[in-house]
């Protein structure tokens, strides 16, 4: 989890500082929202790996589950 | 007439980008799942799923018709209206973002399960993601010159694969198909069309095609291009080892391909096969990825959208752990949900939108 944040800041702080640089003001707020939506999936993932996984739930929701 | 822009793409090159992505899913998930359900007549399924695609080659010709400039996401928001047309975009948004997640799982899963089993997943993962990044934020027109060149390639070596599996394929595989077959036949157009139906995703970037009149055309050549190389690929997966074998393995297509001898020297040449899956892999990440950035730019009417690759890949990477534990749950996904969801959402919605557009006098 570490190393993804890690890799998020330095991805996040360098498209920042291009879209500052072209004035994109409402790229850079749609921009730094997902990139904080994708970090707290992040952490909501990493904080338990073992969690049940995504398609068992949409499975079990519909009633596929095998 | 209009100049054709430089930093847009032509409408063949936009096709082809289609037909490569098409690939990776079709060569998975077709010759298994057309085996199960039309067992030895299972090699003419492409035939019946042929009538809706040439359908949706008509209604995106129809849609464009008069729309040339405009992208899939904004005719939504004009036919359907601001709101109604983004909720139905923040539908399609979620949608490719999970699909793009599963096809970077699906990626991984092929090495891990066919040549490398004991590598960690992340590996592939990383790699395959670094590369959609840096070719992603490189813009459309280098993504489809190199993805267009590639094409040329794989289809040279998938044809030469196909004949070098002639010989061990058996008429008893393929024979006879009686009319009975019918029924099962027309069941196999969920599994075909799933994956045809992202025909339409190439027009989510059409602001970015140039010759947009040209649809009907170069649609109407692809549909013969997936055709002829689907019968091709169940001929060689169910024509060597028969429906009952090939519904009960994995990857069909790399077995089919290990039974290649060449004069008896020449063995397991199934790396050629797998090392351009990783190329029809990589495009159609890569189209997924793309089309999140336009899907994501026609929702918040933004003019530029490389910088979004980033969260787009992280978020891609991330989803390949929570999608599934194992690959029995992978598939379940892709059956019961991945294929009628893509069938809505490709083939169904952009139906409704020409009958709606046209009902508003908008298209």
């Amino acid at each position: 989890m570490f190393y993804l944040l890690l890799v998020m800041a330095g991805l996040g702080a360098y498209d920042i500082m291009q879209m500052r640089a072209k004035k994109q003001t409402k790229q850079m707020v749609v921009y730094i929202v997902f990139m904080l939506l994708v970090g707290i999936f992040g952490i909501f993932y990493f904080s338990d790996p073992d969690r049940t996984s995504f398609a068992k739930l949409v499975l079990t929701l519909i009633g596929r589950k095998e | 007439m209009m100049l054709a822009s430089a930093d847009k793409i032509s409408a063949r090159q936009a096709i082809i980008i289609f037909l490569t992505a098409q690939c990776s899913p079709i060569i998975r998930i077709v010759p298994r799942d057309v085996s199960r359900i039309a067992g030895r007549a299972g090699w003419l399924a492409p035939l019946f799923s042929m009538l809706p695609f040439i359908c949706l080659v008509y209604i995106m010709h129809l849609l464009f018709k008069k729309q040339k400039d405009a992208s899939l996401g904004e005719l939504y928001i004009k036919v359907f209206g601001k709101v109604i047309g983004r909720v139905i975009l923040a539908f399609f948004l979620v949608w490719f973002l999970i699909l793009t997640g599963l096809y970077v799982r699906y990626f991984a899963e092929r090495f891990l399960s066919a040549l490398l089993p004991n590598t960690a997943p992340v590996f592939f993962y990383v790699t395959m993601l670094a590369t959609v990044f840096y070719a992603v934020r490189g813009g459309i027109v280098n993504l489809a010159r190199t993805v267009e060149y590639l094409f040329y390639l794989f289809t040279v070596i998938f044809v030469v694969l196909f004949v070098l599996c002639i010989p061990n394929v058996q008429s008893i595989n393929l024979l006879p198909v009686a009319q009975y077959d019918i029924i099962p036949l027309i069941k196999t157009i969920k599994p075909i069309f799933g994956i045809w139906g992202y025909f339409s995703l190439v027009f989510f970037f059409g602001d970015e095609i140039n010759d947009k009149e040209h649809i009907r055309r170069f649609g109407l050549q692809g549909a013969l291009y997936l055709l002829m190389t689907c019968v091709m690929l169940l001929i060689q997966t169910i024509g060597v080892y028969g429906h009952t074998v090939i519904q009960r393995i994995p990857l069909p297509y790399i077995v089919a391909i290990k039974s290649i001898s060449l004069l008896d020297t020449i063995e397991r040449i199934e790396s050629i096969a797998l090392a351009f899956w990783v190329f029809i892999d990589f495009t159609v990440i890569s189209l997924f990825a793309y089309v999140v950035i336009s899907v994501l730019k026609s929702i918040c009417s933004l003019t530029e959208g490389k910088n979004f690759v980033s969260p787009i890949v992280l978020f891609a990477l991330i989803f390949a752990f929570f999608l599934a534990n194992d690959r029995l749950e992978l598939g379940q996904f892709s059956e019961h949900i991945g294929l009628p969801v893509n069938i809505i959402v490709c083939f169904v919605m952009p139906a409704v939108l020409l009958v709606v557009g046209k009902l508003r006098k908008i298209i």
